[in-house]
């Protein structure tokens, strides 16, 4: 059996050092950038001392508004990037402890939190995909299949993406499966770690989109989703089947990743001729003589391949636990079972130093996790929701279409403010309906279209699960992670209004 | 929430030996008691009840306090004045009220005397003062919701929630109580459903003189200066 220290050196420049990211890596500036670093102190204290200074608003407390300041302060801090990101994330929690807005038991509780230990767990398994070349196998045959040009690979990774939403509903599955391939595919057009460059930036961030915004194409697709449903029958007594949301969301959603796909390398992030192409010395013939040399599959791929399937079977099947075991696997515990036979000594495949944890993200992680739970406990995410819905002074009389686009709107950007998509479904779709109903709309028209951006969570590293594991990619900077995610969720919001005069009215979702 | 298992006893002993053949079983409908806590520790009370259907004769309503003063009950919209005294039943204190048959809603007011004791309340850590208000139903007819409203002394802030009974259903669903700053005041609401016989609902609450540090803003413009100050060559890289 090959082990991984043993492989052989590639000549192409794939090698395994280029995907680790233990190391917190260092980006290089621009002169944007610099400027951009120079002012965020500034602009995170001016935040901080105007929201602290300013009146207490009607419905929050005092601790909700100390809330809301310091996760403002820090995120301009993560965007600006003055000081790295998991020092940002510290001194929120510092602050957030010392200023009494959160109980340190809380914050340094969250550190425990099943989101982090996924992420743990997700960052061994890509380990084992790694190390035992089985990521690479995949990457190179996606390479030499489909990768010729930047544009056909990254449309390969939108057809992938799509393809495992319909099958897997854990997003961080298809996340831990898909990252190691990006990597190598990234590193295959010039992207390493340590020198990222705008197509790694363009996949990993469209893949990023695919994971989260492809969830809300199905019902299955996300557990919000399947609330915002059971809210809708509850409160209007309107049956949403699976067809009807996939007839309603999915063009939308496929859609905008289209849009995303064509407008990502030409708008925001433009591909420099070298990155149109594999940068490999040798071009497509190196890839395709390095996927030859790596022979039949190894007994090490297979080994890595069946404890990857083992998890993989334990999340795809979590809905038949109970009846098969007598109770549920959470998908932590799935990751965590296939990290004891991974790292355990004859039947695994890692010593722990194999396993490349990134802890700076880990640490950036909780800080972030702490700040948005915090905004969550003290009610101020749920008060910035009420704010912007108040600030458009929605008044009997107004038009349907105009509250609309409102909802639609205020649905997509408030993932924003929140770390959970179950709280804002709590929130946001009973209270779309209690409008609805106060203004005499049909309330199905505006909360079925609002629970399809429920998964939309593609602007920040915290607003999901996948985004955090792929910022430890360093292909991308939070500001580019920003940028990125709120041109796409107004490129959602357009389409979903547009869907609305349409294809909404002909399938009888909002009125004509 | 567990309730004592003397409360249970005392409860179902009441019900069994209920005092007065006038005092008819009541079905309440909701309940809202509004308290106003008021800058000496003491409070003013106003509890209303509403209900659908009732018998005739007088009422036995839910007191949660050791004493009340200036105690005044009216019925109905209209707000007509009508006799009530407090009564120890079973070492407990009830509001025995003569409400008419027709009447919907009955609503007390009055004045708790040591509702806030605020040598317990704090200060605290951070300047906290920590409460906790309690409503319980001590009637042997269940409340279908309890609105519990809670106006901070003036010149106090709300600062956060504590536990409350009952809690968030789950873990990641909403709580059951809010806050309304409106006028200058901190309204804390606390919203329970279905109170049965012996049950009580409860809101843990801190509370902060209004008023801010300069402290914190000063340091935060003083790091941002010096920044600004020793961070230039950001910029001046060429």
């Amino acid at each position: 059996m090959v082990t991984p220290a043993e492989a052989p050196r590639s000549e192409s420049g794939l090698h395994l050092d280029d995907f680790s990211l233990a190391k917190a890596p260092a980006r290089k500036q621009s002169a944007s950038d610099r400027w951009l670093k120079y002012l965020g102190v500034p602009a995170a204290a001016l935040a901080l001392i105007a929201l602290l200074l300013m009146p207490t608003p009607a419905g929050l407390t005092l601790c909700g508004q100390k809330a809301l300041a310091l996760f403002i302060m820090a995120l301009i801090l993560w965007v600006a990037e003055p000081v790295p990101n998991y020092v940002a994330s510290l001194l929120l929690m510092v602050m957030l402890v010392t200023m009494g807005v959160w109980e340190e038991r809380k914050v340094l509780g969250v550190l425990g939190l099943d989101v982090i230990w996924l992420n743990v767990t997700a960052f061994v398994l890509s380990s084992v995909l790694v190390k035992t070349n089985l990521a690479k196998r995949l990457a190179l045959q996606m390479a030499v299949k489909f990768g010729r040009k930047a544009m056909p690979v990254l449309l390969a990774f939108v057809a992938l993406q799509l393809g495992l939403a319909a099958l897997v509903p854990a997003t961080a599955a298809r996340s831990v499966m898909t990252l190691p391939i990006i990597m190598i595919v990234a590193a295959v057009y010039g992207s390493t770690v340590k020198n990222p460059n705008n197509f790694g930036k363009n996949l990993a961030l469209l893949n990023i989109q695919g994971i989260n915004i492809f969830s809300s194409g199905f019902l299955t697709g996300s557990t919000c989703n399947i609330m915002a449903v059971a809210f809708i029958l509850r409160m209007t007594a309107h049956k949403v089947y699976y067809s009807e949301w996939l007839l309603g969301a999915l063009p939308v959603v496929t859609g905008a990743m289209l849009l995303s796909w064509w407008l990502g390398p030409r708008l925001f992030f433009r591909l420099a001729p070298e990155q149109e192409r594999p940068s490999v010395p040798g071009g497509m013939e190196t890839l395709t003589a390095e996927l030859g040399k790596m022979g039949a599959v190894t007994r090490a791929e297979w080994h890595g391949a069946l404890i990857f399937g083992l998890v993989l079977l334990l999340w795809v099947t979590d809905r038949y636990h109970k009846a098969l075991f007598g109770f549920e696997i959470s998908p932590v515990m799935a990751a965590l079972i296939g990290c004891v036979i991974a790292l355990c000594p004859r039947i695994g495949l890692l010593k722990w130093n194999d396993a490349d944890i990134p802890w700076h993200l880990l640490i950036f992680s909780t800080g972030a996790y702490a700040g948005g739970l915090a905004l969550s406990e003290t009610g101020a995410a749920q008060w910035l929701v009420d704010a912007v819905f108040d600030l458009f002074s929605i008044k009997p009389g107004i038009s349907f279409w105009a509250l609309y686009c409102i909802v639609m709107a205020v649905s997509m950007f408030s993932h924003i403010v929140f770390t959970s998509k179950t709280i804002r479904t709590i929130i946001l779709i009973p209270m779309i309906i209690a409008i609805a109903n106060r203004l005499g709309f049909n309330p199905v028209a505006l909360a079925l279209p609002a629970a399809f951006t429920l998964s939309w969570v593609v602007t920040l590293p915290i607003s999901g699960k996948p985004n955090v594991l792929f910022y430890g990619t360093n292909q991308y900077s939070i500001c580019d992670h920003l940028v990125s995610g709120l041109a796409v969720c107004a490129m959602g919001t357009a389409l979903l209004i547009l869907a609305g005069f349409t294809l909404y009215r002909a399938m009888g979702i909002v009125p004509y | 929430m567990r309730v004592p298992l003397k409360i249970i006893l005392l409860m179902a002993a009441l019900s069994c030996a209920w005092p007065c053949a006038g005092a008819a079983p009541v079905g309440f409908t909701s309940a809202h008691e509004t308290v106003a806590i008021q800058a000496d520790g003491s409070a003013r009370v106003r509890s209303e009840l509403s209900w659908k259907e009732r018998d005739s004769g007088s009422l036995l309503l839910p007191f949660n306090y050791t004493a009340a003063e200036n105690l005044r009950v009216t019925q109905g919209e209209k707000g007509a004045v009508v006799a009530a005294r407090l009564e120890q039943v079973e070492g407990m204190t009830y509001l025995r009220v003569a409400a008419a048959r027709r009447a919907a809603t009955v609503a007390a007011e009055f004045i708790v005397p040591r509702y806030l004791d605020w040598n317990k309340a704090g200060p605290g850590e951070y300047g906290y003062y920590r409460w906790k208000s309690v409503y319980r139903n001590n009637m042997r007819r269940p409340i279908d919701s309890v609105t519990l409203e809670i106006v901070l002394p003036p010149g106090f802030i709300a600062a956060g929630f504590g536990r409350s009974v009952p809690s968030p259903a789950a873990e990641e669903a909403l709580p059951p109580y809010w806050v309304k700053n409106v006028d200058g005041a901190s309204h804390l609401f606390m919203k329970a459903g279905d109170l049965a016989l012996g049950r009580a609902c409860s809101l843990e609450y801190s509370f902060v003189r209004r008023g801010r540090s300069p402290w914190l803003p000063l340091a935060a413009a003083l790091a941002a200066l010096l920044w600004l100050f020793f961070c230039r060559d950001l910029i001046f890289i060429k």
